[in-house]
């Protein structure tokens, strides 16, 4: 029977390396040693347990988060280490903890996306209340379509500073469209939006989209430039200052489930809604609902599931004032009966089919505010889809 | 436990390489069968039991094969084929038994098991035919819950295992030979072990994730450039994974002392799907090679004998990798295409240099497409965006595939570069000279870092 040649590959000379062996442990123990003493003080928002991860994997992570050994900032919003997964058969996480809002103030979920470095919010930024000058009645999000009609809906469309003292704002009720209402509309947000610009080309040609895979919240208020619908790279607030938008709509929440509370994400989220309206006092702001999982990846994922989105979700509807600032809970379009992304409609358990962008879209078609036309003319230029 | 869990890399492998090397060579195989049981514990919890009594009773039934006693050798290949094939029925049917306590214990495939019964078979055919002598139980047992080998291979032959090959477990050294050996050993299994983890993290799951996001957009979806760029995607993907791993798993046994065993041999340079799968999955070839194609007359009992052993081994290869429709298709295509190759095309030299070529690069790529997808609707959309035809439900946003190359073309040109024969011979002779010590030493390095941003996982991507 013949036997497949096997020979052992000798090098030619006798004398034998080491180095290889050498060099990976001698670096591997410096890692381990400087991930170790810097522990308390660089990597101290690390939340690390030394039964799950060996200690490289704290220097290692800060590299990725942007943190060098020879940098020496320190890292807001508390990263968990033992979100390293070391199993990808299953997507089952080692740390199972259900996220609970708002009472704890430190984190013990996992890490988002690389890039994000959570800085402290900017003490002068505003935090300026949007809450609804209307207190008679307090509408749920959801429920504007049951407000009695107001009279002056087209009236109600003015900035707080130039409203007259004696009227009072009415909150504004759902009308439908068709899609030419989007030719001054711009859409930001992250992967889930990036869908929507790539395949629903009725919204795709006529508004402006500030998109990107990974895009939170904290990234835009920071100011995080990313190339634009242009081809230039610019932040949010560059974008706004070019252009006036009579309708922006927001997506973004996926990426940040892992960071900080509901409370938080609320608070950054409120900011970036406020300076938009200082920035585009026309417009009409839209919070598109984080989007669910699928009811598979929601009853396996200690970190991504429904019942997290949904807290955020309801800290973000809370933001909605129903005069300028809407929640539109599109969901309710690709939801199945378990309040669950529908599994027809995903292959990944998080991002629509290219085909199933059609429910998103009718949901903004039939959920439209009567907007007036901006001050100046603006001829919008045909959006771009961006990276 | 994987071997690219930072637990093993770091911790459980260089600890079992001090415990080992310190053990006494007595008890060394001991150490090796604890270390086995242990990881596959670890890795597979309760199905360690089926393990440990498919051993058993191997080894019973092999006190009377090896005296060439017919009804214990085909016993033998019912209970071991019928373990095998009980399990696969079993989990692709989702069944699960009800324990005593109540809870519900699901039959998914125990880990290894396609592997681990073929190496059950080799070991009882070769005492058979008298090519090996009946080892004693434990040195049996290590060569079956060989923790290197269990996972998915390669399917190792008990002659070269370990126990039949090993001075490091077989004789006495002083201990500055012994120290000299560990660190001889340790070194060269080290080369091969960095290098499959460098195939398998950087390229093989970097490309998985871009697989995946064409598996997003919806196979009735994509563009048919986008189809043509998967092909290759995909096809990268699965070798760089497999060969990766493998060269892992002979690494890690190179460490323990025992001999390479190789399983890839630069496929895509073949000339032909014949010679593509004397290169591809090497031992898995192999072994059906010695245990189905040659028993059933092979090419030596005239042509109708040669197509006759050939489909019976193709037949079984879909089986093995799987129980759906996909896998027999993906077969019965290879056989058909070997077929040809061996009676027609073999009559025409320059004919048989094209065609062979372009079955390789063009037609076994998109077997593998086929080998892919399990569900019949989605294999049906796949090759209708190949070929351009637009699907009812489908919404193609044309220029999708410039996202994934903007994304991924690193990966896409590296996994093209790593192809070129010429690589793997340089690595292969130089592996130990000063190049590619500081090429592995990065490559370890890429690595880590890549494993400590959950890259790897395409599953558990964290930026959406």
């Amino acid at each position: 029977m013949a036997k497949s040649k096997r020979k052992k590959r000798r090098t030619k000379s006798r004398r034998e390396s080491y180095s290889l062996l050498i060099s990976l442990l001698i670096s591997a123990f410096i890692v381990a040693l400087w991930s170790y003493i810097q522990l308390p003080s660089m990597y101290a928002s690390y939340v690390y347990s030394p039964l799950d991860h060996p200690v490289v994997a704290v220097a290692m992570q800060g590299i990725h988060d942007g943190v060098y050994p020879w940098s020496f900032i320190d890292i807001e919003g508390d990263k968990n280490i033992s979100d390293i997964v070391s199993d990808p058969v299953t997507a089952v996480r080692t740390e199972p903890d259900v996220f609970e809002e708002a009472s704890e103030t430190d984190v013990t979920e996992a890490v988002p996306e690389p890039e994000t470095i959570v800085e402290e919010p900017e003490p002068e930024a505003i935090v300026k209340e949007s809450e609804p000058e209307v207190t008679e009645a307090a509408p749920g999000p959801q429920e504007i379509e049951e407000e009695p009609a107001p009279e002056g809906t087209e009236d109600g469309f003015t900035s707080e500073s130039t409203e007259p003292e004696d009227s009072e704002p009415v909150p504004k009720e759902f009308i439908t469209v068709d899609d030419d209402y989007f030719k001054d509309a711009l859409f930001i947000g992250d992967s889930r939006m990036v869908g929507l610009s790539q395949y629903c080309e009725p919204l795709d040609t006529r508004a402006d989209f500030y998109v990107k895979k990974a895009l939170t919240i904290y990234n835009i208020l920071d100011g995080k430039p990313i190339r634009s619908f242009d081809g230039t790279s610019k932040s949010l607030w560059e974008v706004l200052e070019e252009k006036q938008y009579a309708k922006i709509y927001i997506m973004v929440g996926i990426n940040e489930i892992g960071v900080g509370n509901s409370e938080y994400f609320k608070d950054a989220y409120s900011q970036v809604v406020d300076r938009i309206r200082e920035a585009e006092p026309h417009a009409l702001v839209f919070i598109n609902s984080i989007m669910h999982v699928s009811k598979s990846k929601s009853d396996n994922d200690g970190l991504y599931n429904n019942s997290n989105i949904n807290a955020r979700n309801d800290a973000i509807a809370s933001l909605a004032d129903d005069i300028n600032i809407f929640y539109l809970n599109i969901n309710e379009a690709v939801d199945d009966e378990n309040g669950a992304l529908r599994a027809d409609l995903t292959f990944d358990d998080i991002h629509l089919r290219g085909s199933s962008y059609e429910p998103w879209h009718e949901y903004l078609l039939t959920h439209a505010i009567e907007a007036k036309p901006l001050p100046e003319v603006h001829h919008v230029l045909e959006g771009h889809p961006v990276e | 436990m994987l071997f690219s869990d930072l637990n093993f890399i770091f911790r459980a492998l260089p600890l079992f390489l001090i415990i080992y090397y310190i053990t006494p060579y007595k008890l060394r195989k001991a150490v090796l069968l604890l270390a086995g049981l242990a990881f596959y514990t670890i890795s597979a919890g309760y199905f360690v039991i089926v393990l440990a009594g498919a051993v058993v009773i191997n080894h019973v039934l092999s006190a009377g094969v090896s005296r060439k006693q017919k009804f214990p050798f085909i016993l033998s290949v019912i209970i071991n084929s019928g373990l095998l094939i009980g399990f696969k029925i079993a989990s692709s049917l989702g069944l699960s038994v009800t324990l005593p306590d109540g809870s519900i214990f699901d039959l998914i495939l125990p880990l290894g098991i396609s592997f681990y019964v073929f190496k059950l078979i080799s070991y009882q055919a070769d005492l058979y035919m008298g090519r090996v002598k009946r080892a004693s139980f434990i040195n049996f047992a290590v060569y079956i819950t060989d923790f290197t080998q269990i996972v998915s291979g390669p399917i190792g032959r008990f002659e070269d295992s370990i126990v039949n090959t090993n001075r490091i477990i077989s004789s006495s050294e002083k201990a500055k030979t012994r120290l000299k050996g560990a660190l001889s050993n340790i070194s060269d299994g080290l080369t091969y072990f960095v290098a499959g983890m460098f195939l398998k993290i950087i390229l093989a799951d970097h490309l998985a994730i871009l697989w995946n996001e064409i598996g997003t957009i919806g196979y009735d979806s994509i563009s048919t450039p986008l189809a043509w760029l998967g092909v290759f995607i995909y096809s990268m993907n699965l070798y760089y994974d497999f060969w990766g791993y493998s060269l892992m798993a002979a690494g890690l046994g190179v460490m323990l002392g025992a001999v390479f065993v190789r399983n890839f041999r630069n496929p895509y340079a073949a000339k032909s799907v014949s010679d593509f799968y004397r290169r591809w999955h090497i031992t898995l070839g192999d072994w059906f090679r010695d245990y189905v194609y040659i028993p059933l007359g092979g090419s030596r009992c005239g042509h109708m004998r040669t197509i006759l052993s050939l489909s019976v081994v193709w037949f079984l290869t879909g089986l093995w990798h799987g129980l759906t429709i996909n896998y027999l298709m993906w077969a019965l295509i290879l056989l058909i295409l070997i077929i040809c190759e061996k009676f027609i095309l073999s009559r025409h030299e320059t004919l048989y240099a094209v065609v062979g070529r372009i079955n390789v690069w063009l037609i076994i790529p998109l077997t593998w497409i086929v080998f892919a997808l399990r569900s019949f609707g989605d294999l049906k959309m796949y090759f209708m965006r190949l070929v351009g035809y637009v699907p009812s439900s489908a919404v193609i946003n044309a220029s999708d595939y410039s996202g994934i190359l903007t994304e991924g073309w690193i990966y896409i040109a590296a996994s093209a570069i790593m192809l070129l024969p010429v690589i793997r011979r340089s690595f292969m002779e130089h592996r130990r000279g000063k190049v590619w010590t500081v090429l592995l030493f990065i490559m370890f390095w890429l690595c880590i870092y890549s494993i400590c941003g959950a890259v790897t996982n395409p599953f558990m991507y964290m930026s959406f």
